[in-house]
């Protein structure tokens, strides 16, 4: 399927056959949880591990916790709940909310072929004084898009079900079920199976300057054709595996080259069309191309780099396993001298910034504490990874840079440089252009992790067997 | 011999219907039901795919406050994209299919938000 048939015409499914359909595959299940690997981690190490629950009663008892959760969530105020559906017409609300607040809607695990249980590091991962909670999570929402794309691509319907795990009581019985240790962050269940009927569209979304701005905080971005006549597009296709497998690193961009609009607004607008929490677009854009800007970026990464490549040679070569003894200070050398000025020559940086407060949950009879916090950070990495994707597809590369939104300083410094309110979160900046030139030990990518020690069958611990 | 139409000739004609209502448009630019529906936004991006097996043709439509523009060729972020035949395009423009019935029996396609397509409809047939 073309990569950008794929982005558009995904769905979230909720309706699967269940013993009246088909099971999915072994082989196709593989192909799904594969694509994962090939999305972003910090250093290369994915803050995920993956529960793999096809056990009947398992997915009872995630569907039961769903229904429950949903029922209370939902069931609490029909005003709460029709502000939820404001994309729905107000004359079908109350049908809706009538169904709805059963919890029944919620119950899919049940007929679905197989659950993915996310599990996120609580940012057990690095040494740095801040433990990039939400970027791990943002990480995983990135490794489950590309599932998600790779089903869709499949023939097979998923969705993401938010409510089994929302609040501490259900984890810890989840985790007393399942082995998940409390370090790790469970995260909704994610369903794939036989869908009953596809979706031939999904609720509207908000318009591209609804959600993106130029340079900084509110100053929206305006697409070219409302400014002037645009020369003639020609938006390449490419197969969404090949898209998916050839996303990677790029820590060198040929600051020569410019980025045409068209490409940016592509990335942007194929990005609104990924999965989040109720349709509640809960992400914003900003388009930076000021070259003081991107200047300031630069020095951030800058600082972050020195810290990371100027640490011991053996912490080095821990970090780099892929990158032979001898040639590891070669790149070190580099990334110190060349490696941070990539968000300078880059064309453009995209700082992807969301909101944790969009919901009344909390608040709701005093329910479901620190339960949905990681659902946002988690949503905002699939439009993070559809930004990615639409870039690859367009022959363009991206890097990731966590340096400058990562630390409370640094994140303090670039909210008030870019306006951004106290109640979004900077989570990512992405460096956006064409591919310079760079040595090949600095070209060279990590081995991926295999399957088995990334996804668990079942339980906490039991390596997945290749079905 | 029959009134055989090519789809590049199909696609010709789509075009100059198209035309005929960024016309229209501009006809009407500061009607209070076109300023409703661009509201708060700086406009809308209307865009359609005319495709058969062989052959594929873009058109989009870019409609303001101050006006429409018909321009022949594919934009990257729109409102809405449609993707059908140039015949089904044709009476989709004209007001003689229902979207909904045509998108269930998969004879045409959208990619992007469906009720600008249905306010955007009921705009050219009013044309």
């Amino acid at each position: 399927m073309d990569v950008w048939e794929c982005i558009y015409t995904r769905r979230s499914e909720r309706r699967f056959k269940g013993e009246e359909g088909k099971q999915i595959p072994g082989k196709d299940i593989e192909t799904i949880l594969d694509a994962a690997r090939h999305a972003y981690g910090i250093n290369d190490v994915p803050q995920w591990r993956f529960l793999l629950i096809r056990d009947q009663d398992t997915k009872n008892l995630i569907a039961n916790f769903a229904q429950e959760v949903a029922h209370m969530i939902f069931g609490s105020s029909y005003e709460v709940f029709s502000g939820h559906i404001w994309y729905i017409p107000e004359r079908s609300r109350l049908a809706i909310a009538e169904y709805t607040q059963t919890g029944e809607l919620w119950k899919y695990p049940i007929e679905s072929s197989f659950v993915i249980i996310p599990c996120i590091t609580k940012g057990a991962w690095f040494e740095v004084r801040t433990p990039y909670f939400d970027q791990s999570a943002a990480a995983t929402g990135m490794a489950i898009q590309n599932m998600w794309l790779t089903a869709h691509n499949l023939g097979w319907g998923a969705g993401c079900n938010a409510m089994p795990l929302n609040d501490i009581r259900r984890r810890e019985i989840f985790s007393a079920y399942t082995g998940v240790p409390l370090s790790w962050q469970m995260a909704a269940a994610y369903c794939f199976g036989d869908r009953t009927s596809a979706r031939h569209v999904g609720p509207s979304r908000s318009s591209l300057e609804g959600i993106a701005f130029s340079e900084h905080w509110g100053v929206r971005y305006i697409r070219k054709a409302f400014l002037e006549e645009v020369e003639e597009i020609s938006v390449p296709k490419k197969d969404i595996m090949d898209t998916i497998k050839g996303v990677g690193h790029c820590y060198k961009f040929d600051d020569s080259r410019k980025v045409p609009d068209w490409m940016i607004e592509k990335m942007i607008h194929a990005a609104i069309w990924t999965p989040n929490p109720e349709n509640l677009n809960h992400w914003r854009h900003i388009i930076i191309k000021d070259e003081k800007t991107k200047q300031f970026l630069a020095e951030s990464t800058k600082e972050g780099f020195k810290l990371y490549y100027g640490r011991s040679f053996e912490e080095l070569r821990d970090h780099h396993p892929h990158i032979h003894e001898d040639k590891l200070l070669e790149y070190a050398e580099w990334m110190l001298e060349e490696g941070w000025k990539y968000p300078l020559e880059a064309d453009s940086v995209i700082l992807t910034i969301f909101a944790k407060d969009w919901t009344e949950y909390p608040h709701i009879a005093g329910t479901l504490p620190g339960g949905t916090d990681y659902i946002w950070s988690t949503a905002t990495g699939t439009a993070i990874q559809t930004l990615r994707l639409a870039a690859n597809a367009l022959g363009l590369e991206t890097q990731i840079d966590l340096y400058t939104v990562g630390e409370f300083r640094k994140t303090d410094m670039l909210i008030t440089k870019l306006g951004i309110p106290d109640s979004w979160i900077p989570l990512t900046m992405l460096a956006v252009g064409y591919k310079g030139d760079a040595p090949d030990v600095v070209q060279m990518e990590r081995p991926k992790f295999p399957t088995k020690n990334l996804v668990f069958d079942e339980v906490w611990g039991i390596p997945h067997e290749t079905l | 011999m029959g009134d055989f139409l090519s789809f590049n000739d199909l696609a010709n004609q789509f075009g100059a219907k198209l035309q005929e209502i960024a016309d229209n448009f501009n006809a009407i630019k500061d009607h209070p039901s076109l300023i409703k529906w661009i509201d708060k936004q700086f406009g809308k991006i209307i865009a359609f795919r005319l495709k058969d097996d062989e052959n594929e043709q873009n058109y989009y439509l870019v409609i303001t406050k101050d006006g429409a523009r018909m321009n022949e060729g594919e934009y990257s972020a729109f409102e809405i994209m449609f993707t059908a035949t140039p015949e089904l395009m044709m009476n989709l423009l004209e007001g003689k299919i229902h979207i909904s019935t045509e998108l269930k029996a998969r004879n045409l396609r959208v990619w992007g938000n469906l009720h600008e397509g249905i306010i955007f409809q009921r705009f050219s047939q009013k044309m």
